[in-house]
């Protein structure tokens, strides 16, 4: 008899979520699907919104990586107005993202995803948390906290507010750099290099012994990788072009603009998830499984253009053997956008221009179609808006890093399932090795609403005819 | 005794933004030795500001049935570890276990619930939310000018009528 189990909701996650995985008649794993079940509408709820509002409201998606939605409204802004920005400003947005990236990776590191491998799949899982990981390691647990109240204190400093700054406007930003938030800034910048080195040290180590069976099980398959990339092929989260890379580092198409993603991403959807299925449309629907985020980006640049960052980029290649196919080693890139992130804004607080008065230009409604993109920390980010003489949103239509990703969670899942699971008895430590695989990519379904007690997971056994044959509540 | 007050809720999600409202309206009090933060959710760096002062308010909004006359429930907190439920946003009481944790301080700790009714769509509060947030601000400021323990559970109507402590 074959059977469905359900594992729901996905626990360290951003928003609502479950996994089902499918059994055959003999207990092996056929197939697993990651589904987000919650409806979330953004797109409907902004039109007829005029469009300089679109910061404040899709920011407002998400309280992890508002800055995300910021960037891509205020860009597609500066598109609708039809402005050249600030240089100012332009350094300025980008010092409030690499805020951004640090706290928001910093998060999904030492307090989410680092308490599976650093205490163990097989430790008990009442102590397999951030709380396990004080009492083990305080100072690492100490250090993240630090390191992820840095990158909100950038953007605290630049915004005004942590979350949801209205500081980035179309045209630009709002204000500069203070000299005071300058002088804060590069007085905690040795602490959080040590930190994150004091990681990384730590995270290879593992890779090198206790990892080597989640590096290759963990969603290690061949799939094509998209980010922005910079000028001379260098590591970008704010501007710069789209490339595609495969699996053994060919370039796949390259020099895309934003303005034409539909020429590039079609976008399918399934009736078991309200996440959409985006894909590269060349190779059709799902043979053009991407992967977006810190691993594609890590994966797509020739170099981040700074020293530590690039000389621990050569050691990432040589551990994977070039191009990095598994989804485990996400970990291991946002370790090195943290301290790509570090060095880029040591480099820029060095720069006069962050403390300039002129970083906002200013016009009316010249373009009624724009789209604007930026690198969240999970991944590229699209915003597409249709606008009408007034400035008023006709239609939205947003493609979120976690989208991107969808199709590469459900490969993951699948293959973590198969290699795992054996039989409807599955012991708790697997199925915490597939919601890990979930936590690689570190999914923002966002929540909007207030999570009500503790999440439990929820594991169903179901029969084709849909009687529960097994049942098991983890709170 | 220096006082934080984390006004926390999604300010799209109509009354569930009433956490923020109180805590601008306490920040434009301008208070001595009063921080204020006004947040979406609550992350894992807030326990280092938690540790460096003395009592901390989390302001929140609460889903509330109609059929109940509406409240301000004012309660105290103790540090308690969620083990499972650890997603992008945590909970007042894991934040305290944080801090008693990692930094061996543990501040006086108050959860300020105020009640909602609608948390759809919408910038708007409901009449109930309204009047639970000018309840909640009057109450905070109070405490706020006030140096002592707080009463550990309080529960203060919209409508002027008896309040409830219990012990």
């Amino acid at each position: 008899m074959s059977r469905t189990i359900v594992i729901d909701p996905v626990t360290r996650i951003e928003g609502h979520a479950k996994i089902s995985i499918f059994l055959d008649d003999a207990g092996a794993v056929e197939d697993a699907r990651f589904h987000v079940v919650e409806y979330r509408g953004f797109e409907k709820f902004c039109e007829g919104r005029p469009f300089t509002e679109m910061a404040g409201i899709t920011a407002r998606i998400c309280g992890i990586c508002p800055v995300s939605h910021l960037l891509a409204a205020a860009k597609t802004g500066d598109k609708i107005l039809a402005v050249k920005i600030p240089q100012a400003a332009d350094k300025l947005r980008r010092l409030m993202n690499l805020g951004q990236i640090i706290q928001s990776h910093a998060l999904s590191f030492f307090h989410l995803s680092s308490p599976d491998f650093l205490l163990g799949w097989e430790s008990d899982v009442a102590k397999r948390n951030v709380f396990g990981l004080m009492e083990t390691n305080p100072d690492l647990a100490r250090g993240g906290i630090r390191l992820r109240q840095f990158g909100q204190t950038v953007i605290e400093k630049l915004g005004a507010r942590k979350i949801h700054a209205a500081w980035t406007v179309p045209g630009g930003v709002r204000s500069p750099l203070s000299e005071e938030g300058r002088d804060w800034i590069c007085s905690r910048l040795p602490e959080s290099f040590t930190t994150i080195e004091t990681a990384l040290s730590l995270f290879k180590q593992l890779l090198d012994d206790a990892l080597k069976t989640e590096v290759k099980v963990f969603g290690d398959f061949p799939s094509l990788f998209m980010s922005l990339i910079g000028k001379d092929g260098l590591w970008e989260h704010y501007d710069g072009q789209i490339r595609f890379i495969d699996s053994e580092g060919n370039i796949v198409a390259d020099g895309l603009s934003e303005d034409d993603y539909q020429d590039f991403i079609g976008e399918s959807v399934e009736k078991w998830s309200y996440l959409k299925f985006p894909y590269y449309k060349p190779l059709g629907y799902p043979d053009g499984i991407y992967r977006v985020g810190p691993l594609a980006r890590v994966n797509i640049c020739q170099g981040f253009g700074t020293p530590k960052a690039d000389e621990e980029l050569q050691e990432f290649r040589d551990r994977a053997g070039g191009v990095a196919t598994s989804s485990f080693f996400y970990h291991y890139a946002r370790l090195l956008e943290i301290l790509a992130c570090l060095e880029r804004i040591e480099g820029l607080m060095e720069d006069p221009e962050l403390m300039s008065s002129r970083v906002r230009a200013t016009g009316g409604v010249n373009e009624l179609n724009a789209v604007g993109v930026s690198e969240a920390p999970r991944g590229t980010l699209f915003h597409h808006y249709q606008v009408d003489e007034n400035g008023l949103l006709e239609k939205v239509n947003l493609i979120v890093a976690t989208g991107n990703n969808n199709l590469a969670m459900n490969k993951t899942v699948t293959q973590i399932a198969k290699h795992y699971i054996h039989g409807a008895e599955i012991p708790e430590a697997m199925l915490n090795r597939v919601e890990h695989g979930i936590r690689c990519f570190d999914p923002c379904l966002s929540c909007s609403t207030h999570g009500a007690g503790q999440m439990p997971l929820h594991l169903q056994a179901i029969a084709p005819d849909g009687t529960v044959v097994n049942e098991v509540w983890r709170h | 005794m220096r006082t934080l007050a984390i006004g926390y809720g999604n300010t799209l999600r109509g009354d569930d933004g009433a956490g923020q409202a109180v805590a601008e309206a306490i920040a434009a009090l301008s208070l001595p030795e009063v921080r204020v933060r006004s947040l979406h959710q609550l992350t894992p760096d807030l326990a280092a500001d938690i540790a460096e002062v003395d009592r901390v308010f989390f302001i929140d909004a609460i889903l509330w049935g109609e059929e109940i006359s509406p409240r301000v429930r004012i309660h105290g907190l103790t540090p308690q570890e969620q083990n499972s439920s650890l997603g992008h946003y945590c909970e007042p009481r894991s934040l305290l276990a944080w801090s008693e944790l990692l930094y061996d301080r543990l501040p006086s700790a108050y959860w300020v619930l105020i009640p909602g009714l609608n948390f759809a769509f919408g910038e708007t509060f409901s009449d109930v939310t309204q009047g639970g947030i000018a309840v909640a601000i009057a109450a905070i400021h109070r405490f706020c000018l006030t140096e002592g323990e707080i009463c550990p559970s309080l529960s203060i109507p919209l409508n002027g009528g008896d309040r409830h402590s219990h012990s």
